[in-house]
């Protein structure tokens, strides 16, 4: 059973519904995680573009304010120049002038005016000699184009115009702002000024970046990378646009160690969380998969089992005839499984009988016992059985057999009342028969009884008859054979007197003939009166009883210790004399006579024995002996009636024992009687 | 003895026979005074209560003693035993009940019925003399009869 369980445990788990759903919960939390982090790598993006945006953005204001700031120079140039032009001693004015600006500004690589005529003036000197020496009309027709087209757009929009960054001439990454100069509308002069780019670039932080997060690159407004790290412009750089005067420049940063590192974190413990809750997620899938599979495993077991049980008690049900039935307090509902509808034989679809319906099933009594059976048991609450009678549909009679109990809820009030119900037709059918079959039995008893009653009644009636009236002749025959002996004697002859003397003892004879016969038939009617017999006792009193003095002298006489007997003293002491007077009239004729009296103790019977050495007889005759009438010797050899033995045996057949007797002719017989030692 | 009695001895009794043998008997002892025979019960009553058979006057002869067959034709001994032992004046005669029957059930209702004494009719003629000298004898000369 164990073994069993566990086998089937394994079997569920790889189930291949569950390990499917389990694989699919897997495929699709994963790609679930794929989708939130596509997204939530958007937003971190975003995120991180705004944050480094912010963190570049005051670098990128900061250079451009410190390029504007000094570019607005020129301005101050032109309107000194404008002002002092005229004056002789305009040159040594602007040194001072432009040392000042120089003073004043860092990152200035030189200050320049090209008057009309002469050559330029350069501040300061030093650093600068590549430059110097020129005049107004080499700067015009300088012979790079760039710087030419930068010269002619400042001399027609009046405006500064910005050259480079470049490589200046005179060493080092620079710009190089222009102005024209007018007097009156025609072109004077130009003021120039030359920036150190790298030195700027440091102070306001951008090159090289003043945060260790970013990586910036910057280009010019050509779009050329002139400072910081080119790569930065392939991957996706915020970009900044600053406006340098005519131009606009463009600073790009990107986080020191590329975009995906500044967020990759984030993601990560993302993937992470994801990644775990998909496994939790699937194992949750896998758990429930699993349970449900073994639920509804378990579930089609027990309904298997349960169909089975059902299906079985359904035909104890059918093969009992025997079916129950639920009838609710609450909803007066009435359920019949299929066996009473069977036993009823009602369609099943037709639900329970209706009141109205149940009079064709019941008679009025019926309907009423039941009614208030069902209130007794809701009143007492005990089991209630009982028999009914139903009418079934073809009319036919059935006998049921029911039981009732009202049914607690767990409050302890009744809800139901269930019961069933069992066809004892055939039951009942044999009981009555068995009932007739008696009562027809005990009627021919009754009759059989009468007519032994009156049959015994004529026998009683026949028996004092014979009694009473068959002596009165004999007593006539005997009396006047004897009055003709006694008063015409005289007149008789011998012969005469003889004859008289034989009808005489005839009658006698036919006296005693009916006395043992009455004596006999009287044995029948007696019943048994018990008492413990002395029968040692008994036996001697009743030898010396039925023996003359003569006999006893001359026969050898001795009785045994018997056993003692329970039994009729009566009826017992008839026997003893029948049989003693048998072996003394028997042995009578021997010259040496003797009579033995023996008992034998048994297990369940004594035995007793009276044993002769007198005529005996033949063997072969034995079966008559105990016949009524029966008589193994003339009357002229013994006398007799032949009816002592058979009323013996009677006796001891009474008491439920038994009698027989074995012999030889003329060496004697030993007569035998058991008597049961409780009778 | 009474005066009144002119009848010693009453013997109910149907058998001819018996009674040849019953008056010999008495007879060889000396007692067959005066002896009235009834040949059955009716009879007997008859004699026993005349007034019944005839309306007479009730200064009946009651006899002394009644020597009683039960086994008789109309009436039967237990029937006028019976009649005998309800009448006021009757009932003190003493009735000897003289059968055949050795039965327990014959002697028992006997007795019941007021009998004085059971005797059985031996089978035997000298026996038969003997006991019916004896009765005759014992009811008649030594037995005082009531007043």
């Amino acid at each position: 059973m164990k073994k069993n369980e566990k086998k089937s445990r394994r079997f569920k788990i790889r189930h291949p519904i569950v390990l499917a759903r389990t694989f699919l919960a897997l495929l699709f939390g994963i790609f679930m995680v794929w989708v939130a982090s596509s997204w939530y790598e958007k937003r971190l993006v975003d995120e991180q573009r705004t944050k480094y945006r912010d963190e570049l953005l005051p670098y990128a204001e900061g250079l451009s304010t410190l390029l504007n700031e000094r570019l607005s120079m020129l301005d101050s140039m032109d309107a000194f120049v404008k002002a002092s032009m005229r004056d002789a001693d305009l040159r040594s004015r602007f040194e001072i002038f432009a040392s000042g600006l120089y003073a004043g500004y860092s990152g200035i690589r030189a200050i320049q005016l090209f008057p009309p005529v002469g050559p330029e003036i350069v501040f300061p000197r030093s650093g600068n000699e590549a430059v110097a020496g020129r005049g107004l009309s080499n700067l015009l027709n300088d012979e790079r184009p760039n710087v030419r087209a930068d010269i002619e757009k400042a001399i027609s929009t009046g405006k500064a115009a910005l050259s480079g960054p470049y490589e200046l001439r005179q060493g080092g990454l620079g710009v190089i702002a222009r102005k024209a100069v007018f007097d009156r509308g025609n072109l004077w002069g130009f003021v120039v000024l030359v920036l150190d780019l790298p030195p700027l670039l440091k102070q306001s932080g951008v090159v090289p970046p003043a945060s260790s997060g970013l990586v910036i690159g910057l280009k010019d407004g050509t779009g050329k990378i002139v400072a910081g790290e080119p790569a930065v412009f392939e991957i996706n750089p915020i970009r900044i646009d600053i406006d340098v005067e005519d131009q606009i420049w463009q600073i790009a940063g990107v986080p020191s160690g590329g975009w995906f590192e500044s967020y990759s974190s984030h993601l990560r413990f993302f993937w992470g969380l994801g990644l775990a809750s998909t496994i939790f997620f699937a194992g949750l899938v896998f758990s429930l998969s699993d349970q449900g599979a073994r639920l509804r495993e378990a579930v089609e077991t027990k309904t298997t089992a349960l169909r089975e049980s059902e299906g079985q008690l359904k035909e104890a049900q059918r093969l009992g005839r025997i079916g129950n039935w639920n009838y609710s307090l609450e909803t007066k509902e009435v359920r019949w499984s299929d066996e009473v509808y069977a036993l009823y034989g009602r369609d099943p679809t037709l639900g329970p009988p209706s009141p109205e319906e149940e009079a064709a099933y019941y008679s009025p009594e019926t309907a009423q016992r039941l009614r208030g059976l069902v209130n007794l048991a809701i009143a007492e609450g005990k089991n209630l059985a009982y028999d009914f009678e139903v009418t079934l549909r073809k009319g036919d009679k059935a006998f049921f057999s029911a039981t009732m109990r009202a049914a607690k809820d767990d409050s302890g009030s009744f809800t139901n009342i269930i019961g069933t119900v069992q066809d004892i037709t055939e039951r009942k059918t044999a009981e009555n028969k068995v009932r007739e079959l008696n009562e027809a039995l005990e009627k021919k008893v009754d009759e059989r009884t009468a007519e032994l009653l009156s049959a015994n009644k004529e026998l009683e009636a026949f028996t004092y008859s014979v009694s009473h009236d068959l002596r009165a002749p004999l007593r006539a025959i005997n009396g006047f054979s004897r009055i003709l002996e006694e008063d015409f004697g005289s007149v008789l002859d011998e012969e005469g007197r003889r004859l008289c003397n034989v009808i005489s003892k005839n009658a006698q004879s036919m006296g005693l003939l009916i006395d043992e016969l009455l004596s006999f038939s009287r044995l029948g009617r007696a019943s048994l009166r018990l008492a413990t017999i002395d029968m040692t006792q008994m036996a001697q009193s009743v030898y010396a009883e039925m023996s003359t003095s003569v006999e006893r002298a001359a026969i050898d006489f001795s009785v045994g210790i018997l056993p003692v007997a329970i039994a009729d003293p009566t009826l017992i002491r008839q026997v003893w004399t029948n049989l003693l007077s048998n072996a003394v009239k028997f042995s009578a004729k021997k010259a040496k006579a003797m009579i033995r009296i023996e008992g034998v103790e048994g297990a369940s019977e004594n035995r007793y024995s009276v044993r002769d050495n007198g005529a005996g007889f033949d063997m072969k005759y034995a079966d008559k002996l105990f016949g009524v009438f029966q008589r193994l010797h003339r009357p002229d050899e013994f006398e007799g009636t032949g009816v002592g033995l058979a009323i013996a045996k009677r006796i001891v057949t009474m008491h439920g024992g038994k009698i027989w007797a074995e012999s030889v002719p003329e060496e004697g017989s030993i007569f035998y009687f058991t008597l049961p030692k409780g009778a | 003895m009474s005066l009144s009695s002119s009848v010693d001895l009453l013997l109910i009794e149907d058998n001819p026979s018996d009674i040849e043998l019953t008056l010999r008997a008495l007879r060889k002892t000396n007692l067959l005074n005066t002896v009235h025979v009834a040949k059955d019960g009716q009879e007997a009553l008859d004699y026993l209560f005349p007034r019944r058979a005839s309306g007479g006057s009730d200064d009946r002869m009651l006899p002394r003693v009644i020597l009683l067959d039960l086994k008789l034709p109309k009436l039967s001994g237990f029937e006028v035993l019976k009649a005998i032992k309800l009448d006021a004046k009757s009932k003190s005669i003493p009735v000897i009940v003289f059968s055949s029957s050795k039965e327990d059930g014959d002697i028992d209702a006997a007795y019941a019925l007021g009998a004085n004494s059971y005797a059985v009719k031996p089978l035997e003629f000298g026996d038969f003399m003997t006991l019916v000298g004896n009765l005759g004898r014992y009811w008649l000369l030594l037995n005082e009869s009531p007043v």
